[in-house]
């Protein structure tokens, strides 16, 4: 079965972007334009890795990820942060990787494939 | 020498007769008649001997004798007796008369008497000559002894003097300051000699004790020198003078004399001292060339320079100064540079006075001519010879221009800061679009390819939109004047948003007044200003979640002098803190896509035209623009 | 799972624990437990001289004693024993750790149970086994060690969260598969620990906020990496701590619950100068609140019913 990412970000050029992306390399890709509508899309069907902007209206990343936190089964996601600010790298204690946009495309792929497979 | 000899006789045949007799002797003769004449001629002409006549009519030769004997005793006086006077004759010789003889005169007897007679007189002059000469001698001497008692004294004296530099230069001043001055000493007397003179002299000049006064002077002896016209004025002389070294060569000097001792009102000994030109001469040149370097450097100085001293009043200023805050001489500093009437309260000249450290200050001054300039000054302490404050120079440098392009710089990397998320944010958007584009093209997928391509339209539009905001804020470039027709400018900026607000579901209309007439303006720029703020309003609706339908008007109306532009929207609306910051630099609200920029510089853009913007807005609500243009630029 | 155990004990108060975590061990999974002891250290040569590991008196270690060790074995022991008719109970004469090997050897056993002694120098016992025979038992065992230090660290009834510990280090691996196959059978919780040795990076104070930072995400990455294949289906924690290993290590254990920790006995024998405190799974058996087990070697992993067997 597929491995599952879910992609948070407000920009919508952006997430359609990450889930073609994610798609075209054999995984399966869910988008959510703000930290609500991905706590939501979390409790339907956890997914096996998350990419979290930081900087996004109404709920940011980090409290997005505290809010998953608290609740405990979420918790254990791997998330690989996608940022504009090189400051805010290590905000999101859970990440395992943390990229400035524009990224690197090809390094994305690798660190999702290390992380979760292919 | 043969001796004068007046014969004085009645008889004109005697004093013929012995008249002959007499020269034939050898003698120099006059001849009076009588007592009267013979007592003119001795008064004209004194004679060694007189010969006369006792028996005379009128004054006879006794009278004659005791006159000339009362005026001039040294004449010898021999008489001539008749025959029988022996009376007459020996009262003759207690009268001093020298000798006497008997008519008939013999010769023999009269060269006798005559001879004992010059004899006598002889043996008189030798007499006189030697006790003249005594005297003479015993004057020379005693003076001589007193010139050297003199000459001892003095000695004494310049040796005193020079005992005492000598233990002024080795107590008072243990590195032997006195003794290395270099000044040459010596001690002159009246005949122009040296007398005594100091280890320098020695050295320099030569030992000259004895000797000249002038041999030491290059200039010779002919030539003005200041020892002998000290002897000559009695007063100390100060000047400059060559001296001599023992080579010849010439030693520059400045030479100071002073009258030492006195002498029945003249001058006895002159103290000469003289200091070595040639060091003096460099100082002094050394000295001048550091003035001149400092006036130039005070005058130079791209900067303001005043010197104030402790009453605020002004001392000296430079020409930089003078220029922009006038003459400073003599006013109060607060008064000149700043146009206050009382001392500024934080000044920092007042503060260095205290402390004696510099002190810098920034602040506003006003020129002469009424400019205001942004200047950063540093008071530093000018202090005198015991280490006191005195003065406080005050260096101002013009910064104004630093501070505007600090500030320019400063909100220039504000904006960029503030810009840079949203432009990584499109730059990614960019990419993925391509990305989206290449492998919907390697999967042959249309519809990838076709969201794809819309994509990127848009974000390079987006993009090309930030881009020219950054530039137009970086450069801020002048207006270009073109004449337009209102409408048809209206019309085609209406066009450029129309597409984004269809896309986006939004309602969008252009409202057309009538007469709208034409108008001059930079139409790029305007353009660009009009279309970030319709694109403004796009995203506010667009954030909006809460009304189902959102709807855009852009409406333009005209009157003669003006043109007016409403641009409103139903999206989020902004709160008090929104609206007030949404024409800086610093508005970016939440939930919109913009960078901030655009309606800063739609604001910018409008002042410069001459116009002015204003919006209300209602959180929730929406928002609404006004914009008014005049028809033609303001002249600039 | 834990079908032989080794409880190897010097019958005195201080291995009380770990018999009870022996015992309660068999007990949860059914295992055949065997209660072992090592008579004092032998005297020279042939000899049988041996000193009595309580009174310190050289006794001299014929049958007759040996009877009595024995009995005194069944005292102390007697509860447990009522409960297990089939424990096993022997005695041997030797140096501790090396009959201690040999029994497991012997035997097979699947799990050595240690009760570890306090400091202790010197090649007596006193209480409990002698200072350095843990590492040495650890080092050479062919099975997982399980060392006991205090009451604190019991088993509380199960292994429901399991930690694993990691270095990186080849032994890791070992550790690491014990630790996952554990956490199968029990149907618990996997979670991974690195904690990232500031000391050993250079002065603390100097390193910026951001360098420590990516390190801990370097970590994060190279845990899933490693390990992350091999967690399919087990609910997997991720995390790395920065500070000294034992100290997070135990943290860790008190915030999480953690009920079991399994870690890779260090191969290298540990510098005095460089840890006077002693390796730090010394360290963390004598402060963490859940027994602790260290695997070395990938020869006797637990056969798991219907699992994955090693790597």
């Amino acid at each position: 079965m597929a491995k599952k990412i879910l992609i948070v970000d407000d920009d919508a050029s952006i997430r359609d972007y990450l889930t073609t992306l994610f798609e075209d390399n054999g995984y399966a890709a869910r988008s959510a334009g703000s930290g609500a509508d991905a706590l939501k899309m979390l409790e339907q069907d956890a997914p096996d890795l998350i990419t979290l902007d930081i900087e996004m209206p109404e709920m940011t990343g980090p409290w997005f990820s505290r809010t998953v936190a608290k609740g405990g089964t979420y918790d254990r996601i791997p998330v690989i942060v996608i940022t504009g600010h090189a400051g805010l790298q290590y905000v999101i204690p859970k990440a395992v990787a943390s990229l400035t946009k524009p990224f690197d495309q090809a390094e994305l792929l690798r660190i999702v494939r290390e992380t979760i497979g292919q | 020498m043969s001796d004068t000899l007046l014969l004085v006789d009645d008889e004109e045949g005697i004093r013929k007769f012995l008249g002959l007799l007499l020269r034939d002797m050898g003698y120099s003769v006059e001849t009076a008649a009588n007592g009267d004449e013979a007592l003119s001629l001795i008064q004209a002409a004194r004679p060694d001997i007189v010969l006369t006549d006792i028996k005379m009519p009128g004054m006879d030769g006794i009278e004659l004798l005791r006159r000339i004997k009362a005026i001039s005793p040294e004449i010898e006086v021999v008489m001539i007796s008749g025959h029988g006077d022996m009376e007459l004759a020996i009262q003759s010789l207690q009268l001093e008369a020298a000798d006497f003889v008997t008519k008939p005169v013999n010769d023999e007897i009269l060269a006798a008497a005559l001879r004992r007679v010059s004899e006598k007189l002889a043996m008189k002059r030798q007499i006189r000559s030697y006790t003249e000469n005594l005297e003479e001698m015993v004057r020379e001497k005693s003076a001589r002894v007193l010139e050297l008692e003199r000459e001892l004294a003095a000695t004494q004296v310049v040796d005193a003097v020079c005992r005492g530099m000598h233990s002024l230069g080795s107590e008072s001043f243990p590195d032997g300051v006195l003794n290395n001055l270099p000044c040459l000493m010596a001690v002159h007397n009246r005949d122009l000699e040296v007398v005594t003179c100091n280890q320098l002299y020695l050295e320099r000049v030569g030992d000259k004790v004895g000797r000249s006064s002038l041999e030491a002077y290059q200039a010779g002896p002919g030539a003005d020198n200041p020892v002998r016209r000290t002897f000559e004025t009695g007063r100390g002389q100060r000047g400059q003078a060559i001296f001599r070294d023992p080579a010849g060569n010439p030693l520059p000097m400045e030479v100071f004399t002073s009258p030492v001792s006195y002498r029945e009102g003249q001058v006895e000994l002159v103290l000469e001292m003289a200091l070595d030109m040639s060091e003096l001469t460099r100082l002094r040149e050394e000295l001048r060339v550091a003035q001149e370097k400092y006036q130039d450097l005070f005058e130079q100085t791209p900067c303001y320079i005043a010197v104030r001293d402790r009453d605020y009043r002004i001392v000296a200023n430079n020409r930089r100064f003078a220029q922009d805050f006038g003459e400073g001489a003599g006013r109060f500093c607060y008064e000149a540079f700043k146009h206050r009437s009382a001392p500024c309260p934080d000044c920092s000249s007042i503060q260095t006075f205290e402390d004696g450290v510099s002190h810098p200050h920034e602040t506003v001054v006003a020129t002469r001519a009424g400019r205001k300039l942004h200047v950063l000054s540093w008071s530093a302490p000018i202090r005198d010879a015991k280490g006191q404050v005195v003065e406080v120079m005050e260096m101002s440098t013009d910064i104004t221009q630093i501070r505007q392009l600090q500030d320019h710089l400063t909100s220039l990397g504000l904006m960029l800061g503030s810009m840079s998320h949203g432009v990584k944010g499109m730059l990614t958007a960019l990419e993925g679009g391509v990305y989206r584009l290449e492998s919907g093209l390697k999967r042959q997928d249309l519809g990838r390819i076709g969201d794809a391509a819309e994509s990127v339209k848009q974000l390079t539009g987006r993009i090309k939109t930030l881009v020219l905001n950054v530039l137009y804020y970086a450069k801020s470039r002048a207006l270009c004047q073109e004449e337009a027709d209102v409408a048809e400018f209206c019309t085609q900026v209406a066009q450029v948003v129309q597409p984004k607000a269809e896309r986006d579901k939004i309602v969008f209309s252009l409202d057309l007044g009538p007469d709208l007439g034409r108008f001059t303006a930079d139409l790029a720029n305007l353009s660009a200003a009009l279309v970030n703020i319709l694109e403004n309003a796009i995203d506010a609706c667009v954030a909006d979640h809460a009304k189902p339908e959102h709807a855009i008007s852009f409406a333009v109306r005209a009157d003669n002098g003006a043109v007016q532009l409403h641009i409103s929207d139903n999206g989020m609306g902004m709160d008090q803190e929104t609206r007030e910051k949404a024409l800086t630099l610093f508005f970016s609200s939440k939930g919109l896509r913009g960078t901030g920029l655009g309606l800063f510089i739609a604001h910018d853009v409008v002042a410069k035209h001459g116009g002015s913007m204003s919006l209300e807005s209602e959180p929730g609500q929406g928002t609404r623009f006004f914009i008014q243009l005049p028809r033609t630029l303001p002249a600039s | 799972m834990f079908g032989k155990i080794l409880f190897a004990t010097s019958a005195s108060p201080a291995c009380d624990s770990a018999a009870r975590v022996a015992f309660d061990m068999a007990r949860k999974y059914g295992s055949q437990i065997t209660v072992f002891h090592v008579l004092g250290i032998p005297g020279k040569g042939d000899s049988t001289r041996v000193v009595d590991v309580r009174t310190g008196e050289e006794v001299d270690a014929d049958q007759e004693y040996i009877e009595g060790v024995h009995e005194e074995l069944r005292t102390t022991y007697a509860k447990q024993l009522a409960e297990f008719p089939s424990a096993k109970l022997e005695v041997a004469v030797g140096v501790p750790f090396r009959e201690v090997l040999r029994e497991a050897r012997k035997d097979d056993v699947d799990l050595i149970v240690l009760g570890a002694s306090t400091r202790q120098e010197g090649g007596y016992y006193k209480r409990g086994i002698v200072g350095g025979t843990l590492h040495k038992i650890a080092k050479n065992a062919r099975c997982p060690v399980l060392t006991v230090d205090r009451p604190a660290a019991s088993f509380w009834g199960g292994f429901s969260n399991v930690l694993f510990a990691t270095d990186f280090s080849k032994a890791s691996d070992s550790a690491f598969q014990f630790a996952q196959s554990v956490a199968r059978q029990v149907g618990g919780e996997m979670h991974i620990l690195n904690v990232l040795e500031l000391a050993k990076i250079g002065q603390v104070a100097a390193l910026t906020q951001e360098g420590i930072e990516a390190k801990l995400m370097e970590a994060r990455r190279k845990i899933r990496a490693v390990y992350g294949q091999r967690t399919e289906g087990l609910p997997l924690t991720v995390e790395v701590w920065e500070g000294t290993p034992y100290v997070e290590i135990t943290k860790y254990v008190r915030e999480k619950g953690i009920d079991l920790v399994v870690m890779a006995h260090s191969t290298r024998e540990v510098d005095p100068d460089e840890r006077p405190f002693g390796s730090t799974m010394e360290q963390v058996i004598a402060r963490a609140t859940c027994p602790v087990i260290s695997v070395n070697r990938p020869d006797k992993l637990p056969q798991a019913e219907g699992g994955e067997a090693g790597a």
